[in-house]
């Protein structure tokens, strides 16, 4: 554990010339950084332009071929048919928008909610807050899956109350991480000289603390967006999510499935997909861990 | 301070037993209450939409919820540490039984996984750490990385194409013989592993900072005495940690695996409760699913106690 300010320069940090070669430099210096921020910015640029290429392109994620299931890697589908000769590259796009909204829904409902739990609990105190955090731990001793799949078992199957289900068990991640910052600035200066010019509790915690604790917050984000991406594609192959034939890539491996063993590619590439966005999140989300020095490394 | 170490120890163990059950008591209340609290009649909303009136009058009757809320609460509390969980509405099988035949096979699974993710983790980990900013801590970063963000149900799915389909080496799916467990477990450690890994190699770095690793060094010890007793010793209370927070929630990681591969413990069972709504023993699942975590962070902080001297006094 170092312990080196944030943003305060390194040892090695030399006067960069121009901003290109600060770039260089940073990336030299935190390459999983630089590998994650990559892949996220380009599944955030697949999710939003890909969908409008195809459609340019007059290729239809839900169009079938059935007199050529199964097609091969060519120049006309680059990835290849499914049972239903859909293209497969198309839907992958299709799909990547599916995990950017799974992963901001989420992330708004869980991020958000628990961030105002946490800063409320910490702005009450007292009772409240002692209740509050109980209740984040009673829901904290529920495997994730298992409370989403309750969750599900309770509401239906569907984007939807995949979406909440997800965002349940993330939100006292979030209840804990906001109150306990919030509580170790209790004693800030900018703290108190807010109470003594008589701010009220409420704009105390969203205008004082709620900028100097985002960062951390934002971090969190990053390393559930991960988990997010995963999960959710794991209960739409389940079956519990989104359903058939939409071109959700958990939901496009619970079809390819069937098929293994006899055809793979239906099967490879969405998983591949799906990894590939974890892998993105998870290296940006330890890469900005790092950075903020509160890492080991 | 001045009392003898142990002597604390009742008195805080019986603290944790208290706080545990009532965060059980609490867990049991919200899967009980939030089928019945929800809007409208869960007899209709389990039965399905097509569902005939007498059908859902009957199911109505079968889950009790013609009698008042508390008191089909308390019949539920009293009937569950009896281990009377109810009727599956589905095989029509005690909930109980359902889950003792389904447990040894998610017990074996998740103790193999977890074996192999431990001892993969901690060895690599701290080979990692001993070999800091070098090419192999790269290498392992890399692996940690794509170990915890790897879909299973993927990585499991093609494991079954290249080793049991293209190389007939391992069966495809189901039970039968000791060669069917190994895909799931290998499937099952990837995620603890990367975790294991990680948190081994940031505690050894910690450790191998420290004064006293410089004097074993200074006064000539072999590596082996170094790493192995002092280091790994003292970094080992976050990894406990760790594989017991980790193992507590192993029915949950199991779902996927267990659906997958066929293989019939407490993960695939509650899959199928939900597919077939059957609330009785998603209840029942979920409410073992919390127990063994609730245990099993018990259970670390015991070992921790035991690891860690300094510990016993907190």
């Amino acid at each position: 554990m170092t312990s080196r300010a944030p943003g305060a320069p390194t040892r090695h940090a030399r006067p960069a010339r121009g901003p290109a070669r600060r770039a260089l430099a940073s990336v030299a210096r935190h390459p999983a950084l630089a590998a994650g921020a990559a892949t996220t910015l380009s599944l955030l640029l697949l999710g939003l332009f890909g969908p409008l290429l195809c459609d340019l392109a007059g290729a239809d994620p839900l169009r079938q071929d059935l007199y050529h299931p199964f097609g091969g890697l060519s120049l006309r589908h680059p990835l290849g048919t499914d049972a239903f000769g859909r293209d497969i590259l198309t839907r992958l796009l299709f799909g990547a928008r599916y995990s950017l909204i799974e992963v901001a829904a989420s992330l708004t409902l869980s991020c958000g909610g628990g961030t105002l739990l946490g800063l409320a609990a910490a702005a009450i105190g007292g009772r409240f807050e002692r209740l509050a955090m109980w209740f984040m731990d009673v829901l904290f001793a529920f495997p994730g899956i298992i409370l989403a799949l309750l969750t599900v078992s309770l509401l239906g199957p569907g984007l939807g109350n995949m979406l909440l289900a997800i965002s349940l068990f993330s939100l006292p991640v979030y209840a804990r991480l906001s109150r306990n910052l919030a509580r170790g600035l209790r004693h800030a200066g900018f703290v108190e000289a807010a109470v003594s010019i008589g701010a009220g509790p409420a704009r105390i915690m969203l205008h004082h603390v709620l900028p100097n604790i985002a960062g951390p917050i934002l971090v969190q984000c990053t390393v559930s967006a991960g988990s997010i991406v995963l999960s959710a594609a794991a209960l739409s192959f389940l079956g519990l999510g989104v359903q058939p034939p939409m071109p959700e890539w958990g939901a496009m491996m619970s079809d390819g499935r069937n098929y293994v063993g006899a055809h793979l590619l239906p099967s490879l590439f969405p998983g591949l997909a799906i990894t590939g966005a974890a892998l993105g999140f998870n290296m940006l989300g330890e890469g900005a861990r790092a950075r903020l020095g509160d890492d080991p490394d | 301070m001045s009392r003898p170490m142990l002597a604390r120890l009742p008195g805080r163990l019986l603290a944790r037993l208290l706080v545990l059950a009532l965060t059980l008591l609490a867990a049991s209340f919200l899967v009980f209450g939030a089928i019945r609290l929800l809007p409208g009649d869960p007899a209709r909303l389990l039965a399905g939409p097509q569902a005939r009136a007498a059908a859902v009058a009957a199911l109505h009757h079968q889950l009790g919820l013609d009698r008042p809320f508390l008191r089909q609460y308390g019949d539920f509390l009293l009937g569950a540490v009896h281990g009377r969980l109810g009727t599956s509405t589905v095989s029509h099988q005690p909930v109980g039984r359902e889950l003792a035949a389904h447990a040894p096979y998610t017990i074996a699974l998740g103790l193999l996984a977890y074996l192999l993710a431990s001892t993969g983790g901690v060895l690599f980990g701290c080979l990692a750490a001993i070999n800091q900013a070098r090419l192999f801590d790269r290498l392992f970063g890399a692996c940690t990385n794509l170990l915890v963000s790897v879909a299973d149900f993927w990585f499991g799915l093609m494991a079954m194409e290249l080793f049991a389909v293209r190389l007939g080496w391992l069966p495809l799916m189901g039970t039968g013989s000791p060669a069917h467990i190994v895909l799931p477990a290998i499937t099952l450690a990837l995620m603890p592993a990367g975790l294991i890994g990680r948190m081994t190699r940031a505690g050894m770095i910690d450790v191998l900072r420290q004064d006293y690793i410089r004097t074993a060094t200074a006064k000539g010890l072999a590596p082996l005495a170094i790493y192995g007793r002092h280091a790994l010793r003292n970094a080992l209370v976050p990894i406990v940690t760790i594989v017991g927070l980790n193992l507590g929630s192993v029915i949950g990681g199991a779902v996927v695996t267990e659906t997958l591969f066929a293989w019939p413990g407490l993960g695939a069972l509650l899959v199928e409760a939900v597919k077939y709504r059957d609330y009785p023993v998603i209840q029942g699942v979920a409410l073992v699913a919390v127990t063994a975590v609730v245990v099993m962070n018990l259970l670390a902080e015991l070992a921790i106690a035991l690891l860690d001297p300094r510990l016993r006094q907190a």
